[in-house]
């Protein structure tokens, strides 16, 4: 046994060992794990850093405990808050993103879904006017980085990091497993959005944006290596008012749920990235969409429509061939 | 805990659904859900002609069609209350007419490190090779613990069945969990109809909804 964990010839010959996990309700959907390790005991112990990573950042990031040092930074307006390093770089991924787009991608679209809820329960739509105050309200900047690590929150209004804080809890978690002793491949797959690490990278089946069956065919596959890719769509969330089905996207810029949401698949190097891509080019018009992808580094997003037209920026087809 | 659930269980189906055929059990789940695998392997083989070329049930035997495009949605909750690290649940979905005969396999998610779950078409692609990674699937975030699927009211060789009585059959497993059988009469005819199913262990809720795709 020893000999056989030791001797460089054995472990050569030694087939590497395939961790495959999926959990449910972890990140508010699923999440599944895969790691390609020299042996199993190697494989369990980067897929439990990788737990221990995604529960460690929840407690930073999840807007459903009160106690999240988000949470607790977002009842403390007016104050400069000396931050984690990790919910200062998504902050500031937040503002890149927000100015990147001239506010289609917003922290506070989530200050609207709070409205659009109220509504459903309420069985109406909402106040036209109570949205137009939401929204130019957002016209401003919801805080300050400052850059010793600290920040100023300037918004009383509801904030969310959801799209940002969950591709990047991702690639911590990706990115940790793939450091651990013994590791050669990992993927990381949060309900749809992914980062894949070493090896010879995997195939993502798309699913059809606009079904929300298990068993649908997918849209295509596409090739992924060293890289994330994320999918937006309304297939599984969305909001009823008066028997009218609104999407759950809300355009910050105007505060009405996107008519005809695309769906959406964004390759991009790190899951953060993609994440936002994702978010922001259901919201987007098409043309500033692909633009926006094509401005991105190492970016390519597929759109498709309610038609089923299919539009790809310039380096789809290069970022994710066989 | 689970036993008692498990014994519950044997004796709902005695006593409330007579003609299933036999006790279900945790091993007898496992055998269903590698023939189920093991069926859906092999109509994957077939060359797509030989399916669609099967002649429909409903010639011989005079009971109407189903009305063309019609498909019944299945869709169910599996465990969301459960805490700390869940792993996704083995879940069968099948169709039996009403002797009990298992006439469609409908999905079969399988647990880690065997198939990979989420996809049929996937199953083609279980390889003894564990030096790569698995093919995965990516959609718009899904609700966790949330699943649908629908049937279009043919066998598990392609071919249409009459309109009548079938069982929708949901069962899960999960580690550490109990196990769940969710088993319903459903009558097709030409008029769509909802339906909300009772819930088992396990499976939260389970609805149906019968109309056209």
């Amino acid at each position: 046994m020893f000999f056989a964990s030791t001797h460089p010839l054995l472990s050569w010959l030694r087939p590497p060992y395939r961790l495959h996990s999926v959990y449910e309700r972890l990140l508010g959907t699923e999440v599944e794990l895969q790691i390609v390790a020299a042996d199993r005991a190697q494989a369990q112990t980067a897929e439990t850093a990788a737990l221990d990573e995604l529960d460690r950042l929840k407690a930073i990031f999840d807007r459903f405990d009160p106690e999240s040092e988000l949470r607790r930074w977002l009842r403390r307006p007016a104050g400069q808050v000396q931050l984690s390093p990790e919910l200062w770089e998504v902050l500031a991924r937040a503002d890149h993103w927000r100015e990147a787009t001239g506010g289609a991608f917003h922290p506070g679209a989530d200050a609207l879904g709070a409205v659009w809820k109220q509504a459903v329960q309420a069985g109406e739509r909402p106040d036209e006017a109570e949205l137009r105050q939401v929204v130019q309200q957002l016209g401003a900047r919801p805080w300050t980085l400052h850059p010793d690590g600290s920040a100023t929150l300037h918004a009383t209004y509801e904030l969310g990091l959801n799209a940002l804080a969950k591709g990047y809890i991702v690639d911590r978690m990706a990115e940790l497993a793939a450091r651990q002793p013994g590791v050669s491949a990992v993927l990381v797959n949060a309900g749809g959005d992914l980062r894949t690490i070493g090896g010879r990278g995997l195939g993502v089946q798309v699913a059809d944006p606009f079904t929300a069956r298990d068993d649908a065919p997918a849209l295509g596959t596409v090739r992924v290596r060293n890289a994330a890719l994320a999918t937006s769509g309304s297939a599984h969330r969305g909001y009823d008012v008066g028997g009218q089905h609104y999407s759950h996207v809300i355009d910050p810029r105007t505060g009405q749920p996107v008519q005809d949401v695309p769906g959406v698949t964004v390759v991009a190097p790190d899951c953060a990235t993609a994440d936002a891509l994702a978010t922001a080019l259901s919201v987007l018009e098409l043309p500033a969409g692909l633009a926006l992808a094509d401005a991105t580094p190492g970016a390519a997003a597929l759109v498709v429509g309610r038609t089923g037209h299919k539009a790809v920026s310039q380096r789809w087809n290069a970022l994710t061939g066989r | 805990m689970t036993d008692q659930n498990d014994r519950n269980e044997l004796q709902h189906d005695a006593t409330d659904t007579p003609t299933v055929t036999g006790p279900q059990t945790r091993r007898g789940f496992l055998g269903r859900l590698g023939l189920a695998a093991a069926a859906l392997t092999v109509t994957q083989l077939l060359p797509g002609g030989l399916a669609s070329a099967a002649t429909t049930v409903t010639a011989k035997t005079g009971a109407k069609a189903w009305a063309a495009g019609n498909a019944l949605d299945i869709t169910f909750t599996v465990a969301t209350q459960a805490t700390g690290r869940v792993k996704r649940p083995f879940v069968a979905v099948w169709i039996e007419d009403t002797s009990g005969k298992t006439v469609r396999n409908l999905t079969v998610w399988v647990a880690q490190n065997r198939l990979n779950p989420r996809w049929l078409a996937e199953l083609s692609r279980w390889t003894r090779d564990n030096s790569n990674l698995l093919d995965t699937v990516s959609s718009a975030t899904r609700n966790p613990g949330t699943y649908a699927v629908a049937w279009d009211g043919k066998n598990d060789k392609g071919a249409a069945l009459p309109q009548g009585d079938y069982y929708v059959c949901i069962e899960t497993a999960r580690e550490h969990g109990p196990y769940s059988l969710v088993r319903e009469k459903v009558s097709i005819g030409s008029t769509s109809f909802k339906k909300t199913l009772p819930a088992s262990n396990d499976i939260e809720a389970a609805s149906l909804s019968f109309a056209r795709a």
